[in-house]
């Protein structure tokens, strides 16, 4: 049997995938939506409702190449409440929504703080094949998505920023691979395009002096792998990810980031779902992670911890199994 | 439904990508670019600022025009012109506007490139940047605002003066322009046939540029040679100099530098760093006049002071017993009505700052990296040159008006700074948070002292743009409130100084002949 709170998976990685790069980073959020990127499709007519919160917290980051700490930030911490929505419209076909609500603060140090509705995104994601031979069942999915900036947030005061201000689209391929309903691996890979932002300042260091409002946003090109077990009353997987911008400068000795900069990181993380007993549509889910290697991102642990409930509109589409 | 769902939304998803793909290329504001028409023939009697006046350099006597030599270097340009690359042709096409402005501009941008902080060492102290290491760490300079204020002074001050040494001798040769001179010679970019030829202007503002930005960003030395020689081979190639007016040009720019640094190497700005005990004597003063907390350092670990003796450099339009009687009166008592008003009206901004209040402190807030508000009133000047057309001795005397009212504005403003020592909104209650708290004490307000300055002088030189001027000045003086840095008396009092040392400059520009 197909698990039919798959949909809930990807909303909560996104999430979690979300805020932790966010905060992680010293902010791309939405640098590697990883939502809909899993392999655990949603079934036709089921509603998923998540609420989620989770925490980035990092005291050293990457100028640059080198990692270092800055005592005039001190730790700083991100931290995100994600309501998110999930609709499968049937079963090889899901749309997404979520609208994060981000608040980026630290310990030390003079700067403003930074909080607020960050980026309204939305994702569809489609089944394109689906092989079964004996005990091993194979799914490929094509994921796209946007997103845009929900409120007049600055993008250019990070790392306090709650997100880099560009509207993005993205495009995804992911790969499912299942044994016998339990033991399952994915791998997916992806590209967002993002578009230049308008900042306030009229002129600013970019590898060169510029004098415009406009500053570019690097495109990403990320992806991530997962090993795990699924059972009718939890999933959990152990994750790696990635992500590479595409082009950017790094930031200079002793400077402020700037959302041109080239934001790379290495993630690894534990992923758990836990079906609540005697509320079927009710489970608890957790997600933590740390950032591994980075250039131009903060060296970041993320957790995330929610709820996500199902329920359905229609009857289920069983034309599956 | 299925079926058409999923190309609807393929569809849907490429075009919101491809629209985003395209929407890449950062447009930036082109730089003030035009030919003026305007000759200024009598630009070689004004009153230079270093030079006593501009007989002081001379020059040898120009070949003819039927010499020998002159129609063997004609000869040069005609083979140059014949071989002419496509990078050539860039090249003139990138310097047939205001070789003024273009150098104005570059300065810019290498005081943005060093306006970095150094960083301090594991034992929690931090080494001043030297001359003598430029590369460090930490790199020389560190272009810090009145580092810089400075930087653009000199430089502009050796502009103008060696181009009114260059005037002063064009119009004695009278020696045409080879384009003019030859009918051999093709004049590939706009000219002015009445303008002489020797000295080549160009060649003294590459050759001035130069040395004085070598001098002053010792590390990009060769980026800065190549600079100028393309700016001086751009101008034999486009047929408006030959090799000797080249060399007459930078005849006068050498002559002229030499004596600029020697007032540079000797205006106190090597004891303007100072030592712990003197910083500790600052706020011991400031006590005894009645300062009840004097400024600390909030960055950790605690940073010296920025230059706190460089309210002691030499002045250039006024002297030291004037700066003195412009230095504002002493600032509220911490916690007395007047102080707590102010406090209370800057903890608002900080606490639920507007879109636009955030706005304004961010467009005027010229902080690190950036080429500090003195910069960014060149590029307002610039704009405004360019809008009036101004010849580039013009220009070059614009330039030299504002940034010594800037400089001195920065003298002024850290005289006050030290004099006072106090301290940052930030100190006084830990909870105000700010887009970048500068490391130096409070009053007066460095962005509002440089402000009024330059409104004053931009308002003289550009009288039709002068309520402009006064508007911008006012917001970047509020917006250093709005930034949670300042107190509104520290404002106040910086626009009012600014203001009356920017009226000096504009006196010396009344009485210098150009007019």
């Amino acid at each position: 049997m197909i698990p039919a709170r798959g949909g809930l998976y990807n909303i909560l990685m996104r999430i979690h995938l979300s805020g932790h790069t966010t905060l992680l980073l010293l902010l791309a959020m939405g640098a590697r939506a990883q939502m809909p990127a899993d392999g655990f499709p949603m079934q036709k007519g089921e509603i998923c409702v998540v609420a989620a919160a989770g925490q980035s917290r990092w005291t050293d980051y990457w100028e640059g190449k080198r990692l270092r700490d800055n005592p005039n930030i001190g730790r700083f911490t991100s931290t995100q409440i994600s309501p998110m929505l999930g609709w499968g419209i049937s079963q090889r076909l899901n749309v997404f929504a979520a609208l994060p609500y981000i608040s980026n603060t630290s310990n030390a140090g003079t700067m403003a703080h930074k909080k607020g509705w960050q980026d309204f995104s939305m994702d569809v994601k489609y089944r394109f094949l689906q092989l079964q031979r004996k005990g091993m069942r194979y799914s490929a999915f094509a994921n796209a998505g946007f997103s845009v900036p929900a409120s007049s947030y600055v993008p250019d005061f990070l790392p306090y920023s709650i997100g880099l201000g560009a509207k993005t689209a993205h495009l995804r391929l992911i790969n499912h691979l299942q044994w016998r309903n339990r033991l399952f691996t994915t791998i997916q890979t992806g590209y967002t395009a993002k578009s230049k932002i308008t900042v306030d300042r009229s002129s600013y260091y970019n590898d060169g002096w510029h004098y415009s409002h406009e500053m570019p946003v690097p495109d990403v090109w990320d992806g991530a792998v997962h090993a795990g077990y699924d059972h009718p009353h939890f999933r959990a997987d152990a994750h790696f990810t990635w992500s590479q911008s595409t082009s950017g400068s790094d930031i200079r000795r002793y400077d402020m980031p700037y959302p041109f900069n080239r934001m790379n990181m290495t993630t690894a993380g534990v992923y758990a779902l836990w079906r609540l007993p005697g509320f079927r549509d009710l489970a608890v889910i957790g997600n933590a992670e740390q950032t591994l290697s980075g250039r131009n991102v903060g060296k970041a642990f993320a957790w995330m911890g929610g709820l996500q409930y199902v329920f359905t509109l229609a009857k289920k589409d069983t034309d599956e199994k | 439904m299925k079926s058409k769902a999923l190309p609807l939304s393929i569809c849907l998803v490429m075009m919101i990508f491809c629209v985003v793909c395209c929407d890449k290329e950062v447009q930036e504001r082109a730089l003030p670019s035009f030919e003026s028409t305007a000759i200024d023939a009598s630009g070689g009697t004004w009153r230079p600022i270093i030079l006593g006046s501009a007989t002081d350099i001379s020059v040898a006597p120009a070949s003819t025009t039927g010499s020998a030599d002159y129609l063997l270097e004609i000869g040069q340009i005609v083979q140059m012109q014949q071989s002419i690359s496509n990078v050539d042709r860039a090249l003139i096409d990138q310097w047939k506007g205001n070789g003024v402005l273009r150098w104005n501009e570059k300065i810019r941008a290498l005081v943005a490139r060093y306006n970095l902080a150094p960083e301090p060492t594991a034992d929690g102290t931090y080494p001043a940047p030297s001359a003598a290491n430029p590369a460090g760490p930490p790199a020389f300079p560190f272009a810090n605002p009145v580092y810089a204020g400075r930087a653009y002074a000199y430089f502009s001050v050796a502009m103008y003066d060696a181009l009114i040494a260059c005037w002063y001798h064009k119009f004695k040769n009278n020696r045409p322009q080879p384009a003019v001179a030859s009918n051999l010679v093709q004049a590939l970019e706009t000219y002015q046939i009445d303008m002489p030829g020797y000295p080549s202007a160009d060649a003294v503002m590459a050759q001035v540029g130069y040395r004085m930005l070598k001098t002053l960003f010792p590390v990009d030395s060769a980026e800065i040679l190549n600079m100028a020689n393309g700016h001086k081979r751009a101008k034999l190639l486009s047929g408006m100099a030959s090799p000797s007016d080249i060399a007459a040009g930078e005849a006068i720019a050498n002559a002229v530098v030499d004596k600029v640094m020697a007032r540079f190497r000797t205006d106190g700005m090597g004891q303007s760093l100072g030592s712990p005990a003197q910083w500790a004597q600052l706020a011991a003063s400031a006590k005894a006049r009645g300062i009840s907390t004097t400024w600390k350092s909030m960055e950790i670990p605690a940073r010296p002071p920025m230059l706190p003796f460089f309210g002691n450099v030499k002045l250039w339009n006024i002297n030291t017993a004037q700066r003195d009687s412009l230095r504002p009166p002493p600032p509220p008592a911490i916690g007395s009505e007047q102080f707590n008003k102010d406090m209370e009206e800057l903890r608002g901004y900080t606490s639920h700052p507007t879109d636009e209040q955030w706005r304004i402190a961010t467009f005027w807030s010229d902080g690190l990296g950036s080429f500090t508000p003195p910069g960014h009133w060149n590029e307002i000047a610039g704009e405004s040159i360019a809008r009036h057309q101004l010849s580039e001795i013009k220009t070059a005397r614009a330039m030299a008006l504002l940034n010594m009212a800037l400089c001195d504005a920065g003298i002024c403003c850290w005289d006050a700074k030290s004099f006072y020592y106090y301290p940052r909104p930030t100190q006084m209650d830990e909870r105000i948070k700010t887009i970048g708290l500068p490391n130096f004490p409070s009053y007066t307000s460095g962005h509002s002292t440089f402000s009024g300055a330059a409104a004053a002088v931009l308002g003289y030189l550009f009288p039709d743009e002068g309520q402009r001027f006064i508007d911008m000045a006012q917001e970047a003086s509020m917006s250093r409130i709005y930034g949670g840095i300042h107190y509104r008396f520290d404002c106040e009092a910086g626009l009012k100084c600014g203001n009356a040392i920017g009226s000096f400059s504009v006196r010396w520009g009344q009485t210098d002949g150009s007019n």
